[in-house]
């Protein structure tokens, strides 16, 4: 944080933007104590919160006082079995009479619908679930003021759409002050009364939520700022900028003919990896994770998993690397049968990059790192591999620092160069795009078509639509472990139905044409450009 | 059943197993199977028994050279039996019941907070350390290979895995004192624990166990 100067009343709702590393947590960190008190570094100035001075106060200080913080990753932050248990833990440290805890343990799972789950364990609840007994555990201690930072980070769009207005309306009826940073804008714009927007630390914009967001300058930062608004912004469309399909299509009239159908996709010509009925089922589990699933990705084709939580879109990903092995049917990647192809070859083909690069970073050296995947190749072509990675990723000044001390987007890349470093047949991206800003995300699509481009098959799974809509040409969708729908990802309003039929979630220029498709036009679009080109602002304002 | 009485019957048995010889064992053996198969776990429970089995074999031969073939069969049982109580325990209970009982043992709430926490990140580290091992294989490092490849390939992952785990117990510590909790501060003490008839035999009972054991072996 440099100099920040911010004055929040009591019971405004403010959304904090800003791309990744600009300091929105640390900002929020400050005003729950965590910084300095727990971080440590140097605090100079003043802040208040609550009517309390944070630097005199320490954390539990602050929440005993009103103020408490909701993290991003609910199920890091339990301390409970139990789901009332759990509830309970906050009024308990407050030494509240029996009664009182009984009263607010109630009151605060009712608040989030969740009122008949206190019996329930705490790990059998959905991630969406989760989440909202995290934000009960926080309503608990009858907060003035809620810090929230990503809340929406791990859950898909209805989940994360029906979290924010949850909170927000909660905020309202108590006239609760809301600090909410998100990467959510579209969703999160609209139920903020205020938006901030944080860039290396400092704050560079503030105030109406859709007047800052429609800010071209905030876009260039780096803030993934919703498609709707930058097509709006694209069709000098009049204020207030609309922030989702929604809002955006009613004020647009399509210009010009109708759009021709899609061209048919052209047959991959060489396969990479093909499940022919793959089931599996953990050692753990009762049930299969994957059902009979059976597709073939080609060479240079980009698909993406898609299904809810536990639809076993990771449990694929792992099969298809083999690092797990299907029970009954066959996976062969590259080629290779994978139950009858030892590891060490099979590795040579498959690449993975999971959501936490932490868990995927054991070498000691950066550069080693990269090489831990090479260890097939010789010595100069190993050397000639890392440099090149090194060079593409900028890693390069970075070489010979331990991973695990880098930041947490160095780690990112480290972990990326290290998954493709050997141009693998088949990657798998997990969650790629957790945490990251507008611009990383671009910058990861790019990089998906350029090595898909150089012929590696890419499979990616994704909360994020704009992502996958950017990066992928196709939907493979799972539910309950089996393969329901295999669909291309097209602009024509055909794939855009049936996408949205097989539960797909829709990018921002994709729910837009749609909309407009069903008032009578034709409307094929793939990008904000395709939505630009054919419409235009609708003749009477709405 | 109140996890006073599952902690009563809990110590009662492994004493029993430790100290009152074959037929302590054998008790310990047939509660523990008796209750993992009343959890449904009767295939988890197999795979258990299985897994351990090389290590008591181990344990009970060794036993077996020191003193005499029955001496270690029973140390070999005795392995077998002792890790399926626990995990029956495990089964049967959770924290927040043995927190409880733990406090109504007067354990400071801190001690008994920390140890039920450390247990939970169990199966969190076991996640973590699967998806490093997962890494490992996609390098092709050996990690399911021959014994001393093997053990090379997993201790490399150590020192990854502490940091992860490091990290957790940070971001836990933190939401707890966001929820306003601090060590040196007075909690509410509450007593969700309600003695039934059946917790109470149930209780006496492990400790007339107890008390024939302890006549049994000394």
């Amino acid at each position: 944080m440099d100099r920040i100067a911010l004055e929040i009343a009591a019971g405004e709702r403010v959304l904090v933007a800003g791309p990744t590393g600009s300091g929105k947590s640390t900002l929020l960190r400050a005003l729950m104590g965590i910084v300095p008190h727990i971080s440590g570094g140097d605090l100079s100035g003043g802040i208040e919160v609550a009517g309390l001075d944070v630097r005199g106060r320490a954390p539990h200080d602050l929440a005993a006082h009103g103020v408490t913080l909701v993290a991003q990753d609910p199920a890091e932050t339990f301390v409970a079995d139990r789901v009332a248990a759990e509830v309970a833990f906050g009024p308990e440290s407050l030494a509240l009479p029996e009664r009182e805890v009984d009263a607010r343990v109630e009151t605060s799972l009712a608040a989030v619908g969740l009122a008949v789950a206190g019996r329930r364990r705490v790990r059998e609840l959905s991630g969406g679930e989760q989440q909202r007994l995290a934000i009960a555990a926080a309503l608990a201690l009858r907060p003035t003021v809620l810090l929230m930072d990503e809340p929406t980070a791990h859950l898909d769009e209805p989940t994360a759409r029906a979290i924010l207005e949850l909170v927000a309306a909660v905020a309202r009826e108590r006239g609760m002050t809301l600090v909410v940073a998100e990467h959510r804008l579209g969703i999160a714009a609209r139920l903020a009364t205020r938006a901030v927007v944080v860039a290396a630390g400092r704050i560079v914009g503030d105030g109406d939520p859709r007047g800052v967001l429609g800010d071209p300058a905030v876009a260039s930062l780096g803030v993934p700022v919703p498609r709707s608004t930058l097509a709006a912004a694209a069709l000098s469309l009049r204020a207030p900028l609309p922030l989702t399909p929604e809002e955006l299509a009613p004020r647009l009239q399509v210009r010009g003919e109708r759009d021709a159908s899609a061209s048919p996709r052209a047959a991959p010509a060489e396969e990479v990896l093909r499940f022919e009925h793959a089931t599996y089922a953990y050692p753990s589990g009762e049930r299969p994770a994957v059902r009979g699933v059976s597709f073939v990705l080609g060479k240079g084709e980009r698909a993406a998993l898609v299904g809810p939580t536990g639809s076993g879109k990771s449990t694929v990903a792992r099969l298809a690397l083999g690092v797990r092995r299907p029970q009954r049917g066959r996976v062969a990647l590259a080629g290779m049968g994978t139950r009858v192809t030892p590891m060490a070859r099979l590795a040579a083909a498959g690449g993975l990059v999971l959501q936490d690069p932490v868990r995927q970073l054991i070498a000691e050296r950066v550069d080693d790192e990269i090489a831990s995947g090479l260890a097939g190749l010789g010595r100069a072509d190993r050397r000639e591999r890392v440099e090149r990675e090194l060079e593409r990723f900028g890693l390069a000044a970075l070489r010979a620092r331990h991973p695990l001390t880098l930041s947490e987007g160095e780690r990112r890349r480290v972990v990326l160069a290290t998954a493709i470093a050997r141009r693998p047949a088949v990657l798998v991206l997990d969650e790629p795009t957790l945490g990251q800003d507008g611009r990383q995300r671009d910058e990861l699509a790019r990089l998906v078509l350029e090595l898909a481009a150089e012929g590696t098959g890419v499979l990616v799974i994704s909360h994020d639509p704009e992502f996958v809509a950017d990066s992928c040409e196709r939907a493979i969708v799972l539910r309950e472990g089996a393969l329901v729908a295999d669909l291309p990802i097209g602009g024509s309003p055909e794939e855009i139905e049936r996408l949205a039929d097989a539960g797909v979630p829709l990018s921002d220029v994709a729910a837009t044409a749609r909309l407009l498709s069903r008032s009578g036009a034709r409307v094929v679009a793939r990008s904000v450009e395709d939505l630009v080109a054919r419409a235009a602002p609708a003749a009477v304002g709405v | 059943m109140d996890p006073r009485a599952q902690l009563a019957w809990l110590a009662a048995i492994v004493i029993g197993a430790l100290f009152a010889g074959t037929a302590g064992v054998a008790a310990a053996l047939a509660l523990g199977v008796a209750t993992l198969a009343s959890t449904r776990r009767v295939a988890r429970t197999m795979r258990l028994v299985l897994s351990v089995l090389p290590l008591a074999v181990v344990i009970g031969v060794l036993d077996a050279l020191a003193g005499d073939a029955a001496r270690g069969a029973t140390t070999g049982a005795r392995v077998v039996a002792l890790v399926l109580v626990a995990a029956a325990f495990a089964a049967v209970t959770d924290g927040d019941a043995l927190v409880d009982a733990l406090r109504w043992l007067r354990v400071p709430f801190d001690v008994t907070f920390a140890l039920v926490t450390g247990a939970r990140l169990v199966p969190l580290a076991a996640a973590d350390l699967g998806d490093l091992a997962d890494t490992a294989r996609l390098r092709g490092i050996d990690v399911d290979g021959a014994p001393p490849r093997r053990l090379r390939a997993w201790a490399r992952l150590l020192v990854p895995l502490l940091v992860v785990t490091v990290r957790r117990g940070l971001r836990l510590g933190e939401a707890m004192e966001v929820r306003a909790f601090a060590p040196d501060r007075p909690r509410t003490r509450r007593s969700r624990l309600r003695w039934r008839r059946r917790d109470l035999i149930a209780f006496g009972a492990a400790l007339l166990y107890l008390s024939a054991v302890v006549a049994m072996a000394f």
